[in-house]
């Protein structure tokens, strides 16, 4: 009998975290495969396997599997994601490009807090051009990246504002679009990310409608109330596609979970102190939401149940 | 059919099966090589895919092997992948004899007499 190859602890460790079942009928033949790639690439190789098996693990997990439409709509939401994400970087950049020196003043810790949040707005727009390229891993890496830096800044955060009233407002509203639409990018299927015209059409919608709003608004600065005037606009983008939603049209799904993030900064915003507007926009989410868990769980008719529609 | 829209390491895939059979490691040393290296996929990426692919029918895992110790499977195209894949070819083959036409001297010659 030929010895069984021993296998690098990254990769076993990753293999670990596959559900026991799927790890029990596949473990064998991702370790084969996977133990001939990193062959070729060494040590690195290694690590780099191990953390593709991890992200299709954790995809598993999350209820994204090969048999799932989640994964679809994920793979869908992800680009536009990040078109809106690179958007509202845009209003602030362009603040800081008008007044470079708000950049170099202030006290040491402030200027760290803004160095990382530099980098955070400056990560978003390059995540878009890797994506536009169809350079998937870049556009990863640079969303991965914008995610660990707004992470990063919630400690900076609460040391230089440690006496802001609303301070968890605030860092929330400011760390989670971020993460969140890293976590995005991270769960989407590579071999579903796409660059065919229907994706970049698509593409080229949300971007356009991501940068207009806020051009307008650094073209006309406006007072507080309208500078979350471009959120809003995503918010009403969740409430309109998620009541637009149906089991056989992914389409408006995927667009409510691109514009989520986004959404969600400026709905917790609202949320402290709770006010009407924010009533009433949790209660619009709400009965949004339900719609559209009514109308994807309901089952197909005969007609509808043949082919893979809307994607 | 056209319900299915391939993505690029999809198309790729099927692509590497259209000529033979293949095991997991090979189709991702022939994906590279059929992209001149651009496409690179990685053990759980190619896992999914290939899953999905089972699963949309488009290909069937042909036989199980077990080479030094560890159990591998072999795919190939089912009917349905190679209709799509005869589908693709001439789908870009009109597109490249377009963009071919569109380009070529001849065309231009008569671009540049038409503005004149």
């Amino acid at each position: 009998m030929t010895p069984v190859p021993h296998t690098p602890r990254p990769l076993t460790r990753a293999l670990r975290l596959l559900p026991a079942g799927y790890r029990a009928e596949h473990g064998s033949e991702l370790t084969s495969i996977a133990l001939q790639a990193a062959e070729a690439d060494g040590r690195l190789g290694v690590w780099r396997e191990a953390a593709d098996i991890t992200a299709h693990a954790l995809r598993l997990r999350a209820g994204l599997g090969p048999d799932k439409a989640a994964a679809r709509i994920v793979a869908m939401a992800a680009p536009p994601a990040v078109a809106i994400a690179a958007g509202s970087c845009a209003n602030t950049l362009a603040a800081y490009a008008r007044q470079p020196s708000q950049l170099l003043s202030g006290r040491a810790d402030l200027q760290v807090l803004l160095a990382v949040q530099l980098a955070i707005y400056l990560l978003w727009p390059a995540a878009l051009v890797a994506v536009w390229l169809g350079r998937w891993t870049a556009a990863r890496l640079c969303a991965g990246l914008g995610a660990l830096l707004a992470l990063i800044s919630v400690p900076l955060l609460a040391l230089v504002t440690l006496d802001l009233d609303g301070l968890h407002t605030f860092v929330v509203a400011g760390t989670l679009p971020w993460v969140l639409t890293g976590l995005l990018m991270a769960a989407a299927p590579r071999d579903m990310l796409g660059s065919s015209l229907r994706h970049r059409r698509a593409l080229a919608a949300t971007t356009v409608a991501a940068l207009v709003p806020w051009a307008l608004h650094t073209l006309c600065p406006s007072p507080l109330p309208f500078q979350l005037a471009p959120q809003a606009l995503w918010l009403a983008v969740v409430i309109t596609a998620l009541a637009w939603a149906h089991r056989n049209r992914t389409a408006p799904l995927a667009l409510a979970l691109a514009a989520l993030p986004q959404a969600l900064g400026y709905a917790v915003v609202l949320l402290h102190p709770l006010h009407l507007t924010g009533q009433a926009i949790l209660v619009l989410l709400a009965a949004a939401g339900v719609v559209a868990a009514v109308r994807t769980r309901r089952k197909a008719t005969p007609a509808q149940a043949g082919g893979i529609a809307d994607h | 059919m056209s319900d299915l829209h391939l993505q690029e390491p999809q198309l790729l895939l099927l692509t590497a099966l259209a000529e033979a059979p293949r095991h997991g490691y090979g189709l991702i040393t022939e994906v590279a090589a059929i992209s001149a290296g651009r496409v690179r996929l990685r053990t759980g990426s190619l896992y999914g895919a290939l899953q999905r692919l089972v699963h949309d029918g488009l290909i069937r895992v042909e036989r199980e092997e077990i080479v030094d110790g560890r159990a591998r499977k072999v795919y190939a195209l089912t009917e349905l992948g190679s209709q799509l894949v005869q589908e693709e070819t001439a789908r870009l083959r009109a597109l490249v004899g377009e963009l071919e036409r569109r380009v070529s001297p001849r065309s231009s010659v008569r671009t540049r007499s038409a503005t004149a």
